[in-house]
């Protein structure tokens, strides 16, 4: 057996996390000009520093996905013999947990600002002796900062099923939730316009819950898998299909009478630990050895894979273990 | 949702209707009607004496509810009570020499503002502005006693604060507005200790009279600015 090292990519998705790195650094870009921008133009106003703070933390997934995908490839050493591929489980959490703080920040600010009846005002601004409403140069500006989003998040969204990159997606959802507050803000900009004060927190009150909803449900898929919880499609939309393929496999390997499937997540790729109760002894080793080779072939992700020859499972759960599903099964 | 917030943009020009609107119709109730404005005594921004209210601010609310065809009603008060009541909509407008950086910003929507001006020392004559330019410490700069500006001179300066009671009477270098200079025949420094933006206050959210009170006021800004040479003789 090979021992499982640092590098994960096949050539063809290295290429795919290289533009993905691309992507990054361009929202970053993106970002730090929109966080200067607004802090800028429209500092002193309250009703905009509230997409200041959400801008700063718009920064937290695509830093984390940076700083994992520098960490992730160094190579296992007496200190991590694992290798460092949970870097990237890190930095999903801390992108989950921003999307999560973004939606708590917009419900409660815009639930405060709606009781104490706060009636926001916008006035005049003088550009270079032009004279016009604020409201329709925070128009401008809030436009401005959804398309951009909006492009970025369909890019990475697209790029993250084949990386099976959780932080991708994460931060994808973050750009979804960029362009959804924007909205909101053009929403509750022309109600004010119109006269109706309270446009502007209930719109971001709706928008607020759905990004919260979406934060929360990361959240908890980043610490299922902090938990070495079963592997779970970066969608977080149910279990990953991989687990289903390596107990089908282990299942037909004819000289096993039992075993004990073991699957976790260590960021982009998934560990697998197969305590087999063999049959009989005859070449064993190279049984092993060619077991793990199989389950290696099912998919890239599957490279940290042992399997280890026991003489019984005492106390294992009964649906983590897997029953020889092989006609050789017939005689025992 | 794009395409609806375009329609309603668009629906809002096509009307011609009044945009911004105020969500308690402040405009609309003033024009033709009454103004409210609460006033506290800070000269030369607003003067009360024996009910007679004057000063650079009252004067261009005046201006202001003219152009509106309103009629003015005074009420005097301390801020506080003043920001109070124009919070709870009880005034219209409140003028007491406010500046863009009054906390007040919380509770009330400050204007743009008309009139800016920076504090700064003015030299007796053109070489002690020079050396003033390049340094303040250790210098004796006397300051209107018990004033702000002697406050900032104190906390950002290393120079030796000379409170005095009138500054007509000063011969050395002086801080002051420097709308004053001329008065005071004196040669501006580079030496700037703050600069004062006034605005006036509105009701939170009243869109379309803040709006319309910020027109009239960025239009005379050349106006609000000799009316003030014209009322603070030292």
């Amino acid at each position: 057996m090979r021992y499982p090292g640092g590098g994960e990519l096949p050539p063809d998705l290295a290429a795919v996390h290289r533009k993905a790195i691309r992507l990054e650094w361009i929202s970053i870009a993106y970002l730090a000009s929109a966080i200067t921008a607004i802090y800028f133009t429209l500092g002193s106003s309250q009703a905009m520093k509230g997409a200041w703070l959400e801008d700063m933390l718009s920064l937290a997934p695509p830093i984390a996905f940076l700083v994992a995908a520098r960490i992730r490839y160094k190579r296992p050493d007496a200190a991590y013999a694992y290798g460092h591929h949970r870097a990237v489980e890190i930095a999903f959490l801390i992108a989950a947990l921003a999307l999560l703080s973004m939606g708590a920040f917009l419900v409660v600010d815009s639930a405060l600002k709606l009781i104490s009846g706060e009636h926001p005002p916008i006035g005049m601004v003088e550009l270079f002796d032009w004279q016009v409403w604020l409201g329709w140069l925070m128009l401008a500006a809030l436009v401005w900062s959804a398309v951009p989003a909006v492009i970025l998040g369909r890019m990475k969204t697209k790029l993250a099923a084949p990386l099976h990159d959780k932080v991708l997606y994460a931060d994808a959802q973050m750009n979804r939730a960029d362009w959804l507050t924007a909205c909101a803000a053009i929403v509750g900009v022309v109600g004010i316009g119109f006269g109706l004060w309270w446009a502007d927190a209930v719109a971001a009150i709706v928008i607020g819950l759905d990004i919260f909803h979406d934060g929360f449900k990361y959240t908890r898929g980043a610490a299922k898998d902090v938990l070495d919880g079963r592997p779970r499609r970066h969608d977080e939309e149910g279990v990953h299909p991989l687990v289903g393929e390596v107990r089908e496999t282990v299942a037909s390997l004819d000289w096993v009478e039992q075993a004990a499937v073991r699957m976790r997540e260590m960021g982009h790729i998934l560990s697998v630990e197969v305590l087999v109760v063999p049959r009989d002894e005859t070449g064993l080793l190279d049984r092993v050895d060619a077991a793990i080779e199989q389950i290696r072939a099912l998919d890239w992700k599957l490279q940290d894979v042992v399997v280890a020859a026991v003489r019984e499972l005492e106390g294992a759960p009964h649906d983590v273990l897997v029953r020889s599903t092989s006609i050789g099964s017939v005689r025992a | 949702m794009g395409r609806c917030c375009i329609l309603a943009i668009a629906a809002a020009l096509a009307c011609g209707c009044e945009f911004p609107r105020d969500p308690e119709g402040t405009l609309d109730r003033v024009r033709g009607g009454v103004m409210r404005v609460g006033v506290t005594h800070v000269e030369p921004w607003v003067t009360v004496q024996g009910g007679e209210v004057g000063g650079v601010e009252a004067e261009l609310v005046e201006r202001f509810a003219a152009s509106i065809d309103a009629q003015v009603e005074w009420v005097e008060g301390s801020e506080s009570d003043l920001m109070a009541a124009l919070h709870g909509r009880q005034l219209d407008v409140v003028i007491a020499g406010l500046t863009r950086r009054s906390e007040w910003q919380r509770v009330a929507a400050l204007t743009r503002p008309f009139v800016s001006y920076e504090v700064v020392i003015g030299a007796p004559d053109r070489a002690t502005a020079d050396r003033l330019s390049a340094d303040l410490g250790g210098e004796r700069i006397a300051v209107e006693a018990h004033s702000p500006e002697a406050a900032k001179l104190e906390e950002d300066t290393d120079a030796v604060v000379m409170p005095v009671d009138d500054l007509a009477a000063v011969d050395g270098p002086v801080a002051v507005p420097e709308y004053l200079l001329d008065d005071l025949d004196l040669v501006r420094t580079d030496a700037e200790l703050d600069e004062h933006e006034h605005a006036m206050a509105v009701s939170m959210g009243e869109n379309a009279f803040l709006v319309a009170l910020e027109r009239f006021l960025l239009d005379r800004e050349a106006e609000a600015g000799a009316i003030l040479e014209r009322e603070a003789k030292p």
